[in-house]
């Protein structure tokens, strides 16, 4: 098959207090087996409750709308009993989270941990002891040393990147075939950082399964992204693989995203491009595009309707009223692609 | 950069904590630098190495251990009550955490009138508010904000409320304790442009903390990398980055992610083995010396000196030190 | 299911951009917190709807036909009627009256004594926390003494010395409570002084007593609200207390307290007029502690992303 996870019409709205809030508009985007898909933007764009729903975590006063399909390997999750979530969550797509800290059981041993979520997934009827050498047997994949000592150790008595690992571990002991990583690096020092990437860069190619990894920096998607899906106010924006969306960004926000990070190869001292503004009020989301209110080229139809998604060809989709012929594209620098450094 | 008067004089400084009994965490050993008028400073370095404890004990928030620090020519930890007074004009602060910076309970034009009325930089009432509304527009936000509450505003617009608030005292020095951490990345940036713009306009000297190598690099005009309580490198910014000397500076460098997927497959990873050791009792001789690949025997016992080996680059590693002899 | 797009020649020029957006904005504030727990929770609006009800009955006695203290014993003993909702006591005074009279006086001293308690134990937590070091410890050893002794015991002695009245009965019951809110307070104090901005506060040069006012005192209102209306609620029970052990206010006026201890006599074939003011005590106190629980769950830091 040549999609793991198919994504469609998915809508997710919280209803709080003070509305309801649509964190994520009618979406939808495939993940290719073995490969890694970055879900990218900043806060509120929802990207999380994605990533939560594709594991049935959305919970009060969040709640999946009608109409929103994901299909694994051609079933409809959303259409899961409780039973058939437990089984597919933590076997077939497993979750891993940024601060280990706090999603690991400070009161249980290493070795324990990592032992209940195979447990939970027994399917071969592993016995104890050999449940607890493929424990073992991860936590030396993952880089541990003294894998035997670590089990029997308590998560904090372990540093920062070793809990990572620990959690890494805990997700794949089971061989699942997705893996959800929510800003995993994030709370890291930027050498362990760089270690857990290779890690995983590593892990992906011996045990083959696809990652969907959830991060605001771009350096680590340039690193580890073989397809990106770019997200802003709930909705995807562009999408499309790695060098396109870099090289050949053809949505405004992609464009300011990748130029607003300085470089630390370059040597420019100008001002960073920005992205004015704040993001938009989800509960009265603008009726239009989502960017159209910090979008320095809007026009006025892009307050009236959403743009439709263009399919560029090669799995590039754009969702821009500037991609429309009639469009004025004047004085726009990256219509004709290329990134900054190239021009 | 030499011919500039000196702001900052870091002399020798220390900061030890005790850490139960027989221990010690050694926050900052040792470590003296230079910041001259009009510069931006940055510092860098992982978790532990100490760079927010640095720079607070510089603008005398910490108390010291042991060694000085020297603003104008006087010694920050031995100011008189007036003398302090005086220094909280000159000495302003921009914090890491814009939820917890800013007063829940104040208006925003509160907030930033606090300095003003304590230093009493105003005449009267017309012109404290007049100050309070130049201040607000110097940080991109106008008049209707001033009236409202602080937790109506997003973690971008409390920064340039914070910001504003430090500036209300016309301050000479400012000290950044990772003022960007906390927030978007493209809201980063906008912070960045204003701290910059600000201070080509009132020609600041700043010292900028911060574990994001990018953004430092963008902003300073040196760079002084920490590790585990000693300086390792000091250098301008682009000549780090062309030329680091430490072996850290290597491995960090090549640590930071480039938005660039062509330079990022491409570029030579340095990856140090291990973990980021804790301060407490850290070993003798040069801190590094564990996870370095190119550690000789002198580096477990001989801690090395901060030394100028090439002009303005100063670097605290044996390699260089023995090439000098 | 699209609607249809309606395309005219200015729809792909350049939009002319208003001012910059200025942000969503939630209103939230702390009386809009308050109220909206209150909604939620059944309990919680029975309590203020019947400390309304006492509050405006208590302030409307005066209005009362009845005289609460004059005797006339040709009613000795009444049965409730249209006259007498609670019928008449051995005196044959009103007792619907007397119950009015008595929750001025409850709800009077439970007042006064909380904003007394608050008051000292505000003041003595606030300079306790922010100065620190042996001012401190100084001062908690002094409010341990007061939280270790026998309050009620004391109570009763000092009663018994001091002149009676209102004012006493005031004094006394504060005297006994402000060391639980100096605790209070004195904690919160000493987690906001290392909050940023008290930190920033005296980067500015801000003095020691303009941050404690400005700054600290508005930030500790929160648990300072939930512990007056607790105040509130333990008061009014100590001095009913106090009162029918004939120690609080003295006969002949009316307090729910002092009428409890009178009906002693007569409970086998008046119940009543026991009943009366031991459910008026039990449903005030009762409200107050709801109150007192709901502003504490309102008052709960809540995050807004």
């Amino acid at each position: 098959m040549n999609t793991l996870v198919e994504v469609k019409d998915l809508s997710v709205s919280y209803f709080t207090y003070a509305g309801e809030v649509q964190s994520v508009r009618d979406i939808s985007f495939e993940i290719k087996p073995g490969k890694t898909t970055a879900l990218v933007g900043e806060s509120g764009c929802g990207k999380s409750v994605t990533s939560k729903s594709l594991m049935g975590l959305i919970e009060r006063p969040g709640k999946i709308k009608e109409g929103s399909k994901i299909f694994y390997e051609g079933k409809n999750l959303l259409e899961f009993t409780e039973k058939e979530w437990l089984a597919f969550r933590g076997k077939e797509c497993s979750m891993i989270f940024q601060d280990a800290l706090v999603s690991l059981n400070p009161t249980l041993m290493i070795g324990k941990q990592i032992m209940e979520n195979l447990e939970n997934h027994n399917g071969e009827g592993l016995s104890q002891a050999q449940i607890r050498d493929k424990a073992r047997q991860m936590l030396e994949l993952v880089g541990i040393p003294d894998a035997e000592l670590c089990l029997k150790k308590y998560p904090h008595e372990l540093s920062g990147g070793m809990r990572q690992r620990v959690m890494i571990a805990t997700a794949l002991i089971t061989n699942p075939k997705l893996l959800i990583a929510d800003e995993p690096t994030t709370a890291l020092d930027v050498t362990i950082q760089a270690q857990i990437l290779e890690l995983m860069k590593q892990l992906q190619e011996k045990l083959g399964m696809a990652i969907i990894m959830i991060t605001h920096d771009l350096g680590v998607v340039a690193d580890i992204a073989d397809e990106i899906v770019v997200m802003y106010a709930g909705k995807i924006v562009e999408r499309g693989s790695n060098e396109e969306i870099f090289y050949h960004p053809r949505h405004p926000y992609t464009w300011a995203l990748m130029n607003s990070v300085p470089r630390l190869d370059l040597d420019n001292k100008e001002e960073l491009v920005t992205i004015e503004g704040n993001i938009p009020d989800m509960i009265h989301p603008p009726k239009g595009c989502a960017f159209c209110s910090r979008c320095p080229y809007a026009m006025n139809i892009c307050a009236e309707y959403p743009p439709e998604e263009l399919d560029l060809g090669e799995g590039h989709r754009v969702a821009c009223w500037l991609t429309d012929p009639r469009a004025d594209v004047s004085g726009i620098p990256f219509q004709t692609g290329g990134a900054k450094d190239e021009q | 950069m030499n011919n500039r008067p000196v702001e900052l004089e870091v002399k020798n400084l220390k900061k030890y904590y005790p850490a139960g009994r027989n221990h010690t965490l050694k926050a900052v050993d040792d470590v003296s630098f230079t910041i001259y008028k009009g510069e931006t400073l940055g510092i860098v370095g992982e978790s532990g190495c100490g760079k927010t404890t640095c720079g607070k004990t510089c603008i005398g928030m910490i108390e010291n251990t042991a060694g000085q620090v020297l603003y104008q020519g006087k010694d920050v930890h031995k100011l008189s009550k007036k003398e302090r007074f005086n220094f909280s004009g000159k000495v302003q602060m921009i914090f890491q955490d814009p939820y917890a910076s800013l007063d829940p309970h104040q208006k925003v034009y509160n907030i930033v009138a606090e300095g003003i009325r304590i230093h009493k930089l105003a005449k009267d009432q017309k012109e404290e508010e007049r100050m309070v509304l130049e201040l607000l527009d110097m940080v991109g936000l106008n008049a209707e904000h001033a009236m409202r509450n602080v937790h109506e505003f997003s973690g971008g617009q409390r920064q340039r409320i914070g910001i504003a608030r430090a500036l209300a005292v016309n301050p000479e020095f400012l000290f950044c304790d990772e003022p960007i951490s906390a927030l978007d990345v493209s809201i980063q940036a906008q912070i960045i442009n204003l701290l910059m713009r600000l201070q080509k306009e009132r020609d600041l000297t700043m010292l900028f903390i911060a574990h994001d190598l990018s953004m430092v690099k963008h902003i300073s005009d040196r760079i002084a990398v920490m590790y585990l309580g000693n300086m390792v490198e000091l250098s301008d910014s682009s000549e780090l980055y062309k030329n680091p000397l430490h072996p850290y500076t290597e491995a960090l460098l090549s640590a930071v992610p480039v938005a660039d997927p062509k330079v990022s497959h491409q570029r030579k990873k340095i990856m140090l083995k291990g973990d980021v050791p804790s301060p407490i009792d850290p070993p003798e001789g040069c801190r590094f010396s564990g996870r370095c690949s190119k550690c000789s025997e002198i580096c477990t016992r001989v801690r090395p000196e901060l030394v100028e080996v090439e002009p303005g680059h100063f670097v605290a590693c044996h390699l260089y030190h023995s090439a000098n002899r | 299911m699209e609607n249809k797009i309606v395309i005219d020649e200015k729809s792909f020029q350049r939009m002319e951009k208003k001012e910059k957006d200025l942000g969503t904005v939630y209103h939230r504030s702390l009386w809009k917190d308050i109220v909206s727990e209150i909604k939620s929770n059944p309990a919680a609006i029975l309590a203020v709807i019947f400390l309304t009800i006492i509050i405006i009955a208590a302030l409307l006695a005066p209005m009362s036909p009845y005289d609460p203290n004059k005797l006339d014993l040709a009613n000795k003993f009444a049965e409730p009627s249209m006259q007498h909702p609670f019928g008449c006591d051995e005196y044959g005074r009103d007792y619907f009256t007397r119950s009015l009279y008595g929750g001025r006086v409850s709800l009077l001293v439970g007042f006064s004594a909380m904003l007394v308690t608050v008051l000292i134990g505000t003041t003595i937590g606030i300079f306790s926390g922010y100065i620190g070091g042996k001012l401190d410890m100084f001062l908690m050893r002094f409010t341990d003494i007061f939280l270790a002794l026998p309050s009620m015991l004391l109570m009763i002695v000092l009663n018994t010395i001091l002149k009676p009245g209102m004012i006493t009965l005031i004094l006394v019951l504060s005297l006994f409570s402000w060391a639980g809110v100096a605790r209070i307070t004195r904690a919160e104090t000493m987690s906001l002084k290392e909050r940023d901005f008290v930190l920033a506060s005296k980067n500015l040069g801000a003095g020691s007593l303009l941050v404690a006012v400005q700054h600290i005192l508005p930030n500790i209102l929160g648990p300072l609200i939930v512990a007056a209306s607790l105040g509130v609620a333990s008061a009014i029970l100590t001095e009913s207390s106090l009162s029918f052990l004939g120690l609080g206010i003295s006969i002949p006026n009316a307090s729910w307290g002092s009428m409890l201890q009178a009906a002693q006599s007569h409970i086998l074939d008046k119940p009543m007029l026991a009943v009366y003011p031991g459910m008026l005590i039990l449903f005030t106190v009762l409200s107050f502690n709801i109150l007192g629980d709901v502003l504490r769950s309102a008052l709960e830091p809540k995050i807004v992303k």
